[in-house]
């Protein structure tokens, strides 16, 4: 590959990469939190390429390598994909992946110990309620945590769209809720919650879908599907759309495996359609 | 600019013919493989695919480009007697030394490979800058927090993963430097014109480096992102479930699934049905033999040195797991 080739495609992925953060579709593929990260990369990248370019355009290309630099080429098939902005992960992903697996009963314990949904009810319960879950002990210090830490906590919402819905369920993240329906479920069983996903097919029960959002640690490549089953949606939504409910647990679970975890399902009260989130993945 | 030009066409001369038809076997077969799953797959699993690849790519990006700034400040600002002040005399030393520094800087692996050949270039000992490439991913302060986030409430298992993966580095590097060192070391070579200044200098090897180190990324980020694509994730779960051989099958899925390192714990910690040890075999293989980085380390060292190199890691890592895992777990 010639320098001035080199230097051209090294400033074509600057700018690609640049461009998507501008555009808000780098959220699809990776956290969010990899923004600045990405914009100084990109800003790095350019900056080499043009000084690449200027040098051989002088005629001073500096560094000449013996090798297979050829196979820098490649990097052209990643800005055609990045200019072609595939979208996120939806739910013909999730179909295959094993759902709510990221919601392990130690994480799930680390991040929400801070956060009871519910700190005013939370009375110490006698027994845990799965025989099934493989460590009983985080279902039952969960609620004393809570009573320490009083009630005026938030959850944190990941309701997009505010006031989409009348009624006035709290606003919890699919993590969470999960979270809690498989390993603290006497903190949320009864009571209303509103959940944001989009639709994804439900293959045991009729008249259903599964309300799915992906989890993520780093990018799409680790990220796992949270899911509920909404049971009597007020409409069907298409697969991939995006809808705001609110939805009650009583406690029922399908797709139960053999750790007795499973799918939570929920009564629905309320839903609406809305626009894709600019955060399509929890993290 | 006449030289220039004649330089291209010696460059297209010097080309190690044999390495580069390797290589577009390689590619060849991949392009085969998506290529039959948009005629013959499902459109959505095609999706998936380039849904993948772009996020691997994508949350490489800042690494590599760290990584090869990182190796043209090297190649431009540091120079080899400056280095061979600050590196221990012994080979053995130098190892320790590097492991070590590979503890202290951030790293992810995509970055510590071209760093690792710029040392090599400077006048680093081969072995100690294979230690620093299989220390900086797996030992260093983001990685070590984030296995503490996920597994929380067991230090031990921070602990273990952190001898793990310390004893695989300097294993490693020992070991390399007990075989004959440069002779399976093929790498690219690169003549830096002694009159250019050093800004040239740094702008040359970002650029290079870059092109180099990011195509073989781009192959390796294609070949993660098809097996997570279309093979069903509920085989690949299976696979990791298997309570027999569980450390073997877990050290499997890091090397085919290409996770970065600072996610790898999150993941590790979702196999809550594997024992321990197997999980930590996951964390440990990971950062230092994965698809991607094997595609990076064939293209920067030569395909010859990464049939041996890959191989000899992934056995370390086992060892080191089973045996950290014995003592912590």
């Amino acid at each position: 590959m010639s320098t001035i080739a080199g230097a051209l495609l090294t400033i074509m992925v600057g700018l690609a990469a640049i461009m998507s953060t501008w555009t808000g579709t780098y959220a699809n593929y990776v956290k969010v939190g990899l923004r600045w990260p990405l914009v100084i990369a990109s800003l790095v990248l350019i900056a080499a390429g043009l000084a690449s370019l200027a040098y051989a355009i002088r005629g001073r290309a500096n560094v000449h390598s013996h090798g297979a630099q050829g196979v820098g080429a490649l990097l052209l098939v990643f800005v055609v994909a990045l200019v072609l902005a595939p979208p996120p992960l939806g739910a013909a992903a999730a179909a295959d992946r094993t759902p709510n697996r990221a919601a392990s009963a130690e994480a799930f314990a680390a991040v929400t110990t801070t956060a009871p949904p519910v700190a005013a009810e939370a009375e110490p319960p006698v027994e845990p309620s799965e025989p099934g879950n493989p460590t009983p002990a985080t279902a039952t210090e969960e609620p004393s945590v809570g009573a320490q830490s009083t009630s005026e906590q938030s959850v944190p919402s990941t309701a997009v769209q505010e006031g989409v819905l009348e009624g006035n369920a709290r606003a919890i993240s699919m993590y969470e809720f999960v979270g809690y329906a498989l390993f603290a479920p006497e903190l949320v069983v009864g009571q209303p919650f509103e959940l944001v996903g989009f639709a994804a097919e439900e293959p045991d029960i009729g008249n259903s879908f599964r309300l799915t959002r992906y989890l993520m640690g780093c990018c799409a490549a680790d990220a796992f599907p949270l899911q509920v089953t909404l049971v009597d949606p007020t409409f069907m939504p298409a697969l991939d759309q995006w809808v705001v409910v609110q939805a009650t647990f009583h406690g029922e679970l399908t797709d139960i495996d053999e750790w007795g975890e499973g799918v939570p399902v929920l009564e629905v009260h309320e839903m609406a359609p809305i626009d894709p989130p600019a955060e399509p993945y929890e993290s | 600019m006449t030289q220039t030009t004649l330089e291209r066409v010696l460059d297209g001369e010097h080309i190690d013919v044999r390495r580069r038809r390797g290589w577009q076997i390689a590619v060849g077969i991949l392009v085969a493989v998506l290529v039959g799953a948009r005629l013959f797959g499902e459109p959505a699993a095609w999706e998936t695919w380039l849904t993948l690849f772009v996020s691997v790519l994508l949350q490489s990006l800042p690494f590599l480009v760290l990584g090869v700034v990182v190796s043209g400040v090297i190649a431009g600002f540091v120079t080899p007697s400056l280095i061979q002040r600050f590196t221990p005399s012994s080979e053995t030393g130098s190892v320790a030394a590097a492991t070590c520094a590979g503890v202290l800087l951030p790293g992810c692996e995509c970055g510590s490979v071209p760093i690792s050949d710029r040392l090599m270039q400077g006048g680093v000992a081969p072995a100690a800058a294979l230690s620093f490439m299989l220390a900086a991913p797996a030992l260093n302060p983001v990685v070590i927090v984030s296995t503490a986030v996920a597994f929380p409430g067991q230090p031990e298992m921070v602990a273990a993963r952190f001898c793990a993966s310390f004893v695989v580095a300097l294993g490693i590097g020992l070991l390399w430097t007990r075989r004959n060192r440069t002779a399976a070391i093929d790498r690219a070579q690169q003549s830096v014109d002694p009159h250019s200044s050093r800004t040239e200098t740094l702008v040359g090897t970002i650029v290079h480096d870059f092109l180099h180190a990011g195509g073989f990324l781009v192959v390796g980020a294609a070949a993660a992102a098809a097996i997570q694509a279309f093979l069903p994730q509920q085989i690949l779960e299976s696979i990791g479930s298997v309570p027999v051989l569980a450390v073997l099958t877990m050290a499997f899925l890091a090397i085919v699934l290409s996770i970065c390192s600072e996610a790898d714990a999150f993941f590790a910690a979702s196999f809550s049905q594997v024992s321990p040890t197997a999980q930590l075999a996951f964390m440990v293989t990971g950062p230092v033999v994965d698809l991607k980085l094997v595609s990076m380390q064939a293209g920067v060292f030569g395909a010859r040195f990464a049939s041996r190199f890959a191989p000899a890691t992934v056995a370390a890592a086992i060892g080191a797991s089973v045996l950290m895992g014995w003592i912590w777990l």
